[in-house]
């Protein structure tokens, strides 16, 4: 009854080395003690970890000390059988130890075969540094940069394509709004989520068809072709875009090339300047026939305003005024009709001034007329209404002929016919003053001539009173009358009617600027109005461009200058509403609101 | 230079010798010309910045903005060249030298040609994300840097003129005579030796890795351990003695070792963030790039 035990080892070649060592005993030990039979070295062995012992021709039994379980054939056990011919295998830490049979010189004998399982080294590297440790440099740089083409390119782009044609996109998050250079501006923000609304095919500009589907009722600034030739040649800077939109397929003109998005919350910015200075300045080199002055900056390059002034009242029955655009250098006159010195109504020291402090208490004149006693301003206090006899002269300048009882009769104004029928009702519907000798208390003088002659003399007057109207009349359509005072009188052909030529107040001098009087409240009409100098009313008031500039800049003015570009006056697109940036200033100020002015203002060309 | 001209052309094969000879790192290659060039690069950007009149104010999409965003993207592939170029090294004006001179100094530029290129419209999109990985480039590029300069003179201090295998190969003797010393030991005692033995040199963390001056490790339990069991004795145990001063000069050992693992450690992590983010930083460009002119 013998045990062979074999230990198993493996060079650093991985050659195998056995020793085997004969132990002619019935029981082997187990151990990490230096005695025992079977000499384990692992840290993890007892000193005495095990007994084998043999039962018989191929049966061994294995007892652990302690009942520490040790694992035979794969089980956990601290008793086992073991059948040597079947082949055993009892495992102690790393170390394996498989029972078998003896055959040709071991025959008889079991042989207990001791494997250790071999550490696993580390392969060879740098242990120092960083590599294995973290992952490598290679793979993390392919993992970000697929990482982010996935997400930052191939997910917009997969959104894109499955967001084309859909009108409103549900709410939550579409990875394309990743592209998003910034905020839209306030008036576009419901369309944050929407990128396609606008941008609408792949590697395309946004085309002018999508800002039209909702502005649909935008103006052209002019004719495309003429605008196409006005643009002047690009500049080193503007050939830099260009290189940029012809590779990128970008249109020219398009309503984006002003109007930039993306650039933040709030109100879009205004259209800068030089969109409009690019054609404006030298245009007539490139437009021969245009009739438009150069501007370029308010305060450097822009010309003397041109009023629409009316050339000619068109006074003869049948024929219309006429207008046209003339510089205020030239110092444009204009017929309106009307005899009106501002000078002498604005005064502090005449009569009409004396008259104001009079009737001041009744209508709320100063010590004299100010400007606001007749000119009223329109509800959006951007103009002003046309100045009328009944609401804003005849308070002075009455017409009135007549009292009956308590109620003043007036000649009714603008019309000269029934002017003149009222003026002869007049005369034949009256007596003349009774003289006080014919009243039945006059004293009575010796004579009865001197009664006889004052009622002949009486029934004369009564007898021509009716004719006396046509003197009236006449009185008051000439010189020193009533209406010729204001009005300008065409006398009458013979058997004709007296004629008042037509006045007409021009509500709105430049037709293609925009000045809101309102902006101005603060300041006195007068500091731009020259009207206290003004002896007739053929003077156009309105002030110069030097005027303005007193207060307005250019686009880049500083300090005490408003900074003022084209669209605070003008409107590129060319409809009836406000420019863009006094849209704008009354949108902040809240209490008008642009849209709904630009609608009344419809409404009132309408009517 | 003075006393090149004084002593004549003779003299010019030596000086250029000693000047050859001198070490002259990348950072002072050229007497810093690189470095200026860098800087009137930088400064162009900025003034014009200034002077250039964008409305309705600097972006990415003016003339000045695509220039700049040009001027940027043509750097940054150009920067990451250097990848390639270093494996060849070659002297003179284009040597590597030179290459990693303007590198470093160009990559500096780049913050403000890129910063500009913004105009400082900065957001939670994918434009704002390439500039800010290409940021996060070159501030670990400069973090780089900074290491280099001091770090290899501690480096060199810690190891003590031995070589990094030879420290390695210490801990490998030490744990081979540990296991043999430990043989006579009973289980507990084993048990506590084993678990020294079982320790790995490198801190699997890398936060460990790099800022873990604190920990220990096993092996200092271990020989806390023993030292408390020999207190225990009544009469000394020359085995147990043997262990613990085995044990003492594993951590010790141990200690130095991760010291200079530390040091290389980095040493070495910015790159692990240069290189990978130079890529996803060129990814985001590219997606940056492709955006733009996707959506216009």
């Amino acid at each position: 009854m013998a045990f062979i035990v074999r230990h198993v080892s493996r060079t650093a070649g991985g050659r195998e080395i056995v020793r085997a060592r004969r132990i002619e005993k019935d029981a082997l030990t187990v151990g990490r003690a230096a005695d025992s039979d079977v000499h384990l070295t692992d840290l993890g062995v007892m000193l005495h970890h095990a007994t084998i012992t043999r039962r018989g021709e191929a049966d061994a039994m294995i007892a652990t000390e302690k009942d520490v379980p040790v694992k035979v054939d794969g089980r956990s056990a601290s008793r086992a059988a073991i059948n040597a011919r079947r082949g055993g295998a009892i495992r102690i830490g790393p170390h394996r130890l498989v029972v078998s049979l003896g055959e040709g010189e071991e025959a008889g004998a079991l042989v207990v075969t001791v494997t250790r399982d071999e550490e696993v080294t580390a392969p060879e590297r740098d242990a120092h540094g960083l590599a294995g440790t973290v992952p490598g440099k290679r793979r993390s740089a392919w993992m970000f940069a697929l990482l982010i083409l996935a997400a930052f390119l191939a997910w917009p782009v997969w959104t894109f394509y499955q967001s084309r044609g859909v009108e409103q996109r549900p709410d939550g998050f579409h990875a394309d709004t990743m592209w998003s250079t910034g905020a839209l501006s306030s008036a576009h923000a419901n369309l944050e989520n929407d990128c396609q609304a606008c941008h609408q095919q792949a590697f395309v500009s946004v085309r002018d068809s999508s800002c039209l589907s909702c502005h649909a009722d935008v103006h052209d600034h002019a004719d495309r072709d003429r605008m196409a030739r006005a643009v002047a040649p690009p500049d080193f800077t503007d050939r830099v875009g260009l290189v940029f939109a012809d590779f990128f397929n970008r249109p020219r003109q398009a309503c984006v090339e002003c109007h930039t998005e993306h650039e933040g919350a709030g109100a879009m910015a205004p259209t800068p300047q030089r969109f409009c200075a690019e054609c404006h300045t030298g245009l007539e080199s490139r437009l021969t026939d245009t009739r438009l002055l150069d501007a370029g900056d308010f305060a450097r390059d822009h010309p003397e305003f041109r009023p629409v002034v009316m050339t000619s009242p068109g006074n003869q029955p049948g024929a219309r005024p006429s207008f046209a655009r003339l510089s205020l250098d030239r110092r444009p006159q204009e017929d309106t009709g009307l005899k009106f010195p501002h000078e002498l109504h604005l005064s502090t020291t005449n009569g009409v001034a004396r008259m104001a402090q009079r009737l001041s208490r009744r209508y709320g004149f100063g010590e004299s007329l100010g400007c606001a006693d007749c000119h009223t301003p329109t509800a959006d206090g951007v103009r002003f209404m046309p100045v009328t006899m009944e609401g804003d002269c005849q308070m002075c300048h009455s017409l009135a002929f007549d009292r009956i009882g308590g109620t003043v009769r007036t000649l009714r104004h603008g019309e000269p016919a029934q002017v003149v029928a009222d003026i002869r009702a007049f005369y034949r519907g009256t007596a003349p003053p009774r003289p006080i000798d014919l009243s039945g208390m006059a004293r009575r003088r010796p004579g009865g001539d001197n009664r006889a002659r004052t009622v002949g003399r009486y029934q004369f007057a009564v007898a021509t009173r009716y004719s006396g109207a046509d003197r009236a009349i006449r009185r008051a359509f000439s010189d020193g009358g009533v209406c010729f005072d204001c009005h300008r009188v065409q006398a009458p052909p013979r058997g004709a009617e007296y004629r008042i030529l037509p006045v007409r107040q021009i509500a709105r001098y430049m037709r293609r600027g925009w000045f809101d009087h309102a902006a101005h409240v603060n300041e006195d009409c007068t500091e731009c109005h020259a009207a206290e100098r003004s002896e007739s009313a053929s003077d156009i008031l309105i002030p110069g461009i030097a005027t303005c500039r007193d207060c307005h800049g250019g686009e880049d003015a500083h300090g005490d200058l408003v900074p003022s570009t084209c669209a605070l006056c003008h409107n590129y697109h060319a409809d009836d509403g406000a420019p863009y940036l006094v849209r704008g200033r009354d949108v902040r100020g809240g209490g008008r609101d642009a849209q709904g002015r630009r609608a009344r203002e419809q409404g009132d060309r309408g009517r | 230079m003075a006393t090149r001209g004084a002593e004549g052309a003779e003299s010019y094969d030596s000086a250029s010798q000693r000047h050859a000879a001198r070490h002259e790192s990348f950072l002072r290659y050229r007497g810093l010309f690189w470095a200026k060039l860098a800087s009137v690069v930088a400064l162009l950007a900025v003034v014009s910045y200034l002077l250039v009149d964008v409305e309705p104010r600097h972006n990415g999409g003016s003339w000045y903005g695509y220039a700049l965003g040009t001027i940027g993207a043509l750097l940054i592939l150009w920067l990451t060249l250097l990848g390639v170029r270093k494996r060849a090294m070659t002297p003179g004006r284009w040597s590597l030298k030179a290459w990693t001179s303007a590198h470093v100094y160009l990559g500096i530029s780049l913050i403000f040609i890129a910063t500009l290129h913004t105009g400082f419209q900065l957001g939670w999109n994918v434009h704002t994300l390439a500039w800010a990985l290409m940021l996060l480039v070159i501030l670990s590029g400069l973090f780089g840097i900074t290491v280099y300069g001091f770090l290899p003179r501690y480096l060199s201090d810690n190891r003590d003129e031995t070589t990094e295998e030879q420290m390695l190969a210490t801990v490998g003797e030490l744990d081979r005579q540990l296991r043999e010393a430990a043989q006579p030991l009973d289980t507990r005692h084993a048990a506590i030796v084993q678990r020294a033995l079982d320790e790995e040199v490198a801190w699997a963390s890398v936060r460990r890795r790099l800022f873990g001056t604190r920990f220990l490790g096993t092996s200092a339990d271990s020989l806390a351990e023993i030292r408390r069991e020999t207190l225990l004795l009544r009469a000394p145990d020359p085995h147990l003695d043997r262990v613990e001063a085995l044990l003492a000069r594993k951590v010790a050992a141990l200690q130095r070792i991760r010291s200079h693992m530390r040091v290389r450690a980095l040493l070495e992590a910015w790159l692990y963030v240069h290189v990978p983010m130079t890529f996803a930083t060129i990814a985001a460009l590219s997606a940056h790039i492709v955006s733009v002119f996707f959506y216009w």
